[in-house]
């Protein structure tokens, strides 16, 4: 276990809502995991961190993207296997309906100075977002999800 | 159809007197029963009188040839003996129903009250009877027994007395006279009984009362004879008795009380047999009374039977009383028109010269004799009749359209001349005869030569094929050559013959007729009939629009300017036409442009002088109007340059400046805009309707504020290259280069454009964000403007997790700007609906319900530890083990996704079908297939929780998988969709999706409220007339528009219900019952219960076998075409309503029918065979049937849809369908079927006012309000 961290546990309640279990105690929102879990934004357990900030506040709507190649990779192979030419419908789908995201931009969760920033990619769209936290009670707002800017290809 | 000739009339006088005897009959009887009041019988009083008044009537016309000279006129020939069907049919139809009801009725009630005596009757012979034979063996009994009693007294006596003692004798006399007592006792207990059976059977019982009595007569006689026999044997034991001692006393005395116990016993015996006669009498009393009871019961039903039909004659006297006394007074007339015929003491002889003549030129007699009586008063009336009929004999008019010519000379002879001379123009060439037969033969001719070209056609492929000679191929060319030629000619000729036969069909009975309820001012039909002879491809379509037009002048006093232009090749002054254009798109650009004023009144026209003398037309249309490009690409093109010319110099909105001015009256009147090829009357409205919003000072500052406050997306922005990219796709330009100008222009275009469902579209966000156009389209704009600037749409609603990436894959065609903010909200509803229905489907996963088994049992086989992690962090500050339970729970809302599938429940039938999106239905996908079954299901969720699991082997694996594919499993998936079990993921229901959409686009939340249940299979008009009656009850009155949805068969739809459309609230409030009843019913049974005139009964009857022609199933059938063109050769001669047109076609499509029968069975021979298993009589016979049915319906609807342009059916707007394209909008409107008069949904084209039927699929699908 790491140094100061008590174990974390994400889960949905009987309600459905998304929540981490802090050494047996539920916390719904990154303010009660702050408060049970100080240490977590330490720079050290920004991917943790990202997990659980990105946990509570959208579920499993979205995945936070570890390793930047590997999705850009995944991504691209499913680009590549949409058909260009099929009719656009509303309502459908398809990585072809935007731009390529601009996939330099995409890294690895890292906290830097008091934010928490992360990339992470919405699991019904399949188009990343960029993600912002703060890292402390008082700075920690609701985390703001935006669009990875995208090319002009 | 009653038998109106001499006879029938009499036998129908006689039906009725006969009636009416009866009637009276039953009356009196009643009346004298008092079942019927002094008033009631002042009313049936009055009610006979009429009777007698018509029967009087009728028998003063039975000597009169019926129909002499009806009231319906047209269509006779021949004199005073031909007959009108029009007015003959209504008022013989009328009375001959009246008479038949009171007929039925009398004898109804003769049959009832019959009856119901006869079963009484029946009953009270049947009790009498029981009486009779119930008393006659009770007194019968009683008589053996008294009879018996005194024998068996006599006998012991007898025995006795040969050992009695003197004293014996006093014992045996007062034994005696206690027998003959009680025997006298018995005797009047039968009497009595007799007596009371009597009172309660009266005369009935008589019979029975006789027998009785001589039943008791017998008693006494028995009983005297008993006590005479006794007295002689008393008498002899007395002389016996004196030679015996005193012992033999004692046994007297013995024998005595023996003989008085055992008359005791005997009388005892009576007395019980005269009480059970007792009983039993007074039981059958109770029965007759029962019975007598029934029968008074019996006799109060027919009583009220009778009140109550007579009742119902009256009524039906009544509600027929108008028309019967029309009837009455049209036998009265033919009576009097007989008169003066047999006497000829009504017209002089002058004017039955005059009269013959006008025969002989072809009017009717009404016609002709309403003439003759007309010129009693001003005799120049037949001077000018006798001259335009020997105008049109010459002009080879129709005798059916004379008539109505005459009338149009009388009113406006301007009008008439104009006509003439219009045709005479058109016969310059030689007589066109027009007449239906005429026009028949030449269609058949043109059958016959296209029967004949296909058939060398086959032949020439044959030689072809074949290698055969060049000559022979040569020779059956040539023969092609001729038939293409003679088809041409015929084609010509009869296009030449169609068009007189238009211009007589607009003045006998079209838009051009005197007859019309409000018809058009004269100097309006004049000018209409002159254009018509300058240019009857402009001017028929002008005729058309005037009809429907509120001011027909508008239509009228501009049509020969319009045909001017098009003549001129739109000149403009001096100069030379435009290039490149025939005269077909010369007269199609003239016709949009009266399409255009028929919209927009007198102000387009006064436009179009300055537009046509600046000579804008000439130049080149930037836009691309004719050049060939697709409509969506030249519409494109007009609403960027328009959004380009609404900005100023420095990019800000000014709708008065010259360039936007200029690009509006591009759209109005430059031939680009105006050509058939890309003209798009709704796209220009659109425009209008912008343009509106920046000038109404309630709006103005508004949405200047929002196009003025755009500025292109700037680097920061993060999807700044999206926003460019529809940007510039809509401006056409690169996004790079995209400016602030052109991202407003932009806005602007994709508020110009129609937002309308395109053929990729999907309703579910069309119809909420449409309606959101329409309601604020600041809002709207704003929300164009935050896609145009940012690349992404913001929804309002917390619960869509993040902005929403702007779609940029729009279809080719579409305009960018509009369809992507549409498709950006589809896709937030899509990310919506993905959450909201998997609410559901997890509740059944883990069996939140308690109905069976949930995937948390899989904690107990892999174990707590597995099942929830350590939960522990690693060196490189990543949460080590997250544990199975979070990685099943991710898996599956990742994995299982909610799709949409546009083409879902493709199913065939009528409605909107795809390009409507009325199919489109969410689906459960996993790894990009369907699911589509439970065992796929079952089969997916097994996999992700294998995943989870690590792939475990052995018994792990085996109690995940015995439990994920076990019944209970399942039982807990369905449990959370509800109890009928047949929804599931699986078997989604369809939906409109609406509520996810309002969430989206506007952050409210929304409920659909079921409005008119499903009811698949309903007789369509009464469930049309019950969800109109549903829809007025709970949307009737709201401010607004109303978001409508339906599920259904191929009717899967979300669009908006209109109830502030004025035909909406024509009919909405608390009478609403009686306005339905008033607009749209009574209108519409009169349409199908009326005969239309002759000529449009004809051609609507050309036009069916014509249409039927050009099936595909029919036109390559010689013998299904031979039997058709046999069928337009024998077209009704007199007018029709249109379901009797519809039985009139049925008869003449008897060949054609059985043919049909013939192919439909060689088609499901066919489909059999195709079957790769064996099919079965009975599947085969359910195939066959549904072809046939299949045809029929096929036939009725071409015939609906021959009628329904053929009035102005009224209608009432109900939704706007988010249907349409640039020249249309669609409209779902409720009207009544021509064919039926009862009520039916239908889809309208708000520009053209086309109307078709929507689909009883549509009629009986579920709908729901949102609110």
């Amino acid at each position: 276990m790491a140094d100061g961290l008590p174990p974390l546990n994400m889960d949905v309640n009987a309600s459905g809502a998304a929540v981490v279990i802090v050494d047996g105690q539920e916390v719904q929102d990154v303010s009660g995991l702050l408060d049970l879990a100080p240490n977590i934004v330490e720079p050290k357990y920004a991917r943790a961190y990202a997990r659980l900030v990105n946990h509570l506040t959208h579920g499993y709507e979205y995945n936070v993207i570890m390793d930047p190649a590997a999705f850009e990779t995944r991504y691209r192979a499913k680009y590549e296997a949409e058909d260009p030419d099929a009719k656009p419908r509303a309502g459908q789908i398809r990585l072809r309906n935007y731009a390529l995201p601009n996939f330099s931009a995409i890294q690895p969760p890292a906290i830097e100075g008091s934010k928490l920033i992360f990339y992470a990619e919405n699991a019904y769209l399949g188009v990343p977002y960029r993600v912002e936290a703060g890292t402390a009670v008082s700075t920690i707002g609701k985390p703001e999800y935006s669009l990875v800017p995208s090319t002009a290809d | 159809m009653p038998d109106l000739s001499d006879s029938g009339v009499a036998e129908l006088t006689s039906r009725y007197t006969a009636l009416q005897t009866r009637y009276h009959q039953l009356h009196q009887e009643a009346l004298a029963d008092g079942r019927i009041t002094p008033d009631e019988q002042s009313e049936l009083d009055a009610v006979s009188e009429m009777l007698e008044e018509i029967a009087r009537r009728l028998a003063s016309s039975e000597g009169a040839p019926v129909g002499s000279a009806s009231a319906g006129g047209g269509g006779s020939s021949g004199g005073g003996s031909a007959r009108s069907a029009d007015g003959e049919t209504e008022s013989g139809g009328f009375l001959s129903d009246a008479l038949d009801a009171v007929t039925e009725a009398g004898s109804d009630l003769l049959e009832s009250a019959g009856d119901m005596l006869g079963d009484a009757a029946s009953a009270a012979t049947s009790a009498l009877e029981g009486v009779v034979q119930t008393f006659t063996g009770t007194a019968q009994e009683i008589a053996r027994s008294a009879q018996g009693a005194a024998e068996q007294a006599a006998g012991m006596l007898e025995s006795l007395v040969g050992n009695a003692a003197a004293t014996a004798r006093q014992a045996a006399e007062a034994a005696l006279r206690e027998a003959q007592q009680r025997a006298e006792e018995a005797a009047q207990v039968a009497e009595q009984a007799t007596r009371e059976a009597q009172e309660a059977t009266g005369e009935a019982a008589e019979a029975a009362q006789q027998r009785a009595q001589e039943a008791a007569q017998q008693a006494r006689a028995a009983a005297q004879e008993a006590a005479t026999m006794l007295q002689s044997l008393v008498s002899e034991a007395e002389r016996q008795v004196q030679g015996v001692g005193q012992q033999v006393v004692e046994g007297a005395e013995s024998a005595a009380r023996q003989a008085q116990r055992a008359i005791e016993t005997a009388a005892n015996e009576a007395r019980d047999a005269a009480e059970e006669a007792r009983e039993q009498a007074s039981g059958i009393e109770s029965e007759v009374r029962d019975l007598a009871n029934a029968a008074q019961e019996a006799a109060s039903r027919a009583s009220q039977q009778l009140e109550s039909l007579l009742a119902e004659a009256r009524a039906s006297m009544e509600e027929n009383m108008a028309a019967l006394i029309e009837a009455a007074e049209a036998a009265a007339e033919r009576a009097e028109q007989t008169v003066r015929q047999i006497t000829g003491m009504g017209f002089t002889e002058a004017e039955e010269a005059k009269l013959a003549e006008l025969e002989a030129a072809g009017l009717n007699q009404q016609e002709r004799e309403a003439l003759v009586d007309q010129a009693r008063g001003n005799p120049a009336i037949l001077e000018q009749a006798t001259a335009a009929l020997a105008r049109m004999d010459e002009l080879n008019v129709p005798p059916g359209d004379r008539g109505e010519l005459i009338r149009l000379a009388q009113a406006n002879q301007a009008g008439f001349d104009a006509a003439m001379e219009v045709i005479a123009n058109m016969e310059g060439g030689g007589a066109l005869d027009v007449s239906d037969t005429a026009m028949a033969d030449l269609a058949n001719q043109m059958s016959e030569t296209r029967s004949s070209y296909n058939e060398a056609s086959d032949r020439l492929q044959g030689l072809v094929d074949a290698g055969a000679p060049q000559a022979e191929i040569d020779a059956v060319e040539a023969e092609l050559t001729t038939l293409r030629e003679t088809f041409q000619t015929a084609r010509d000729d009869f296009n030449q013959r169609e068009e007189k036969r238009d211009l007589l069909d607009a003045l006998s009975y079209g838009p051009l007729s005197v007859d019309r309820p409000e018809p058009m001012d004269a100097e309006d039909v004049t000018a209409l009939i002159q254009a018509y002879g300058r240019s009857p491809e402009v001017a028929g379509e002008a005729i058309a629009l005037a009809g429907r037009a509120e001011d027909p002048g508008v239509i009228a006093q501009n049509v020969g300017a319009v045909i001017d232009l098009s003549e001129s090749g739109f000149a403009p002054p001096g100069g030379d036409p435009i290039d490149g254009a025939d005269e077909n798109e010369l007269q199609g650009m003239a016709v949009n442009m009266l399409r255009n004023g028929a919209a927009m009144g007198q102000e387009y026209f006064d436009g179009a002088a300055d537009y046509y003398a600046s000579g804008a037309q000439s130049a080149e249309d930037p836009c691309g109007g004719r050049s060939g490009d697709s409509v969506g690409d030249i519409n494109n093109r007009r609403t960027a340059m328009m959004g380009r010319d609404m900005l100023d110099a420095d990019g800000n909105v000014d709708i008065t400046s010259d360039s936007a001015r200029g690009a509006m009256d591009h759209m109005l009147y430059h031939p680009g805009s105006l050509s058939p090829d890309s003209y798009s009357p709704n796209v220009t409205q659109q425009m209008q309707g912008v343009y509106e919003l920046f000038e109404n000072p309630e709006t103005a500052t508004d949405a200047a504020d929002v196009i003025n406050g755009v500025s292109a997306p700037g680097d920061e922005t993060p999807n700044a290259a999206g926003a460019r990219d529809i940007v510039g796709q809509t401006m056409g330009v690169e996004p790079g280069d995209v400016t602030d100008a052109d991202t407003r222009a932009a806005v602007l275009s994709g508020m110009l454009s129609p937002f309308q469902q395109g053929d990729a579209g999907s309703c579910f966000s069309t119809g909420p964000a449409r309606r959101l156009r329409i309601e604020d389209p600041i809002q709207t704009m704003e929300n164009m403007a935050e896609i145009a600037t940012t690349g992404q749409f913001v929804s309002p609603s917390a619960n869509i997790a993040g902005p929403i990436p702007a779609n940029q894959n729009i279809p080719d065609g579409e305009n960018p700007m509009m369809r992507s903010y549409e498709y950006t909200i589809a896709t937030g509803v899509a990310m919506r609906v993905n959450s909201t229905q998997r609410t559901e489907m997890n509740d059944g996963l883990w069996d939140a319900g308690g109905n069976g088994r949930g995937l948390g049992e899989i904690e107990g086989f892999v174990g707590a530890d597995v099942w929830n992690g350590s939960g522990e962090v690693d060196e490189n500050g990543d949460l080590v083990d997250e544990g199975m339970r979070v990685r099943l729970q991710r898996a599956l809302t990742q994995q299982l996704r909610f799709d949409y599938n546009a083409t879902e429940a493709d199913t065939s039938g009528g409605g909107g079908g795809d390009g409507n999106s009325s199919l489109g239905a969410f689906e459960v996908v996993y790894q990009g297939n369907t699911i589509e079954s439970e065992a796929a299901f079952q089969d997916a969720v097994e996999q992700i929780a294998m995943a989870a699991a690590g792939n475990p082997e052995g018994e792990t694996r085996d109690q995940i998988s015995e439990l994920i594919q076990s019944n209970e499993f399942v039982d807990a998936i369905y449990g959370a969709y509800g109890t009928s079990r047949t929804e599931a993921p699986w078997n989604l229901a369809g939906g409109g999706f609406g509520t996810e959409t309002d969430q989206v686009l506007t952050g409210r939340n929304t409920t659909e409220y079921s409005l008119d249940p499903p009811n698949p299979g309903a007789n369509p008009g009464v469930q049309t007339r019950q969800l109109l009656d549903n829809l007025v009850a709970n949307i009737g009155g709201a401010p607004g528009l109303t978001a409508l949805a339906t599920t259904g068969d191929d009717a899967n739809h979300e669009f908006t219900g209109t109830p502030q459309h004025p035909t909406f609230q024509a009919i909405s409030g608390p009478d609403s019952a009686e306005r339905i009843q008033e607009i749209l019913v009574d209108p519409g049974q009169e349409i199908a219960s009326s005969p239309m005139p002759e000529q449009q009964t004809s051609r609507v009857y050309e036009e069916q076998i014509r249409d039927m022609m050009r099936w595909g199933s029919v036109r390559d059938d010689e013998e299904s075409l031979e039997a058709l063109r046999e069928a337009l050769s024998n077209g009704p001669t007199e007018g029709l309503s249109p379901p009797d047109l519809q039985t009139y076609i049925d008869g003449q499509l008897t060949d054609f029918n059985t043919r049909q029968r013939e192919l439909e069975r060689q088609d499901a021979d066919q489909w059999r065979a195709g079957q790769t298993g064996p099919v079965s009589d009975a599947d085969y016979q359910a195939h066959l049937d549904g072809l046939q049915a299949e045809a029929e319906a096929r036939l009725e609807d071409a015939l609906r849809g021959n009628l329904t342009p053929e009035f102005e059916l009224p209608h009432v707007v109900v939704a706007d369908s988010n249907w349409g394209g640039p020249d249309a909008t669609y409209e779902f409107v409720v009207a009544p079927d021509p064919l039926t008069g009862d009520l039916r949904m239908f889809e309208r084209n708000a520009f053209s006012g086309d109307m078709s039927l929507l689909g009883e699929n549509w009629e009986t699908a579920e709908w729901f309000s949102t609110r």
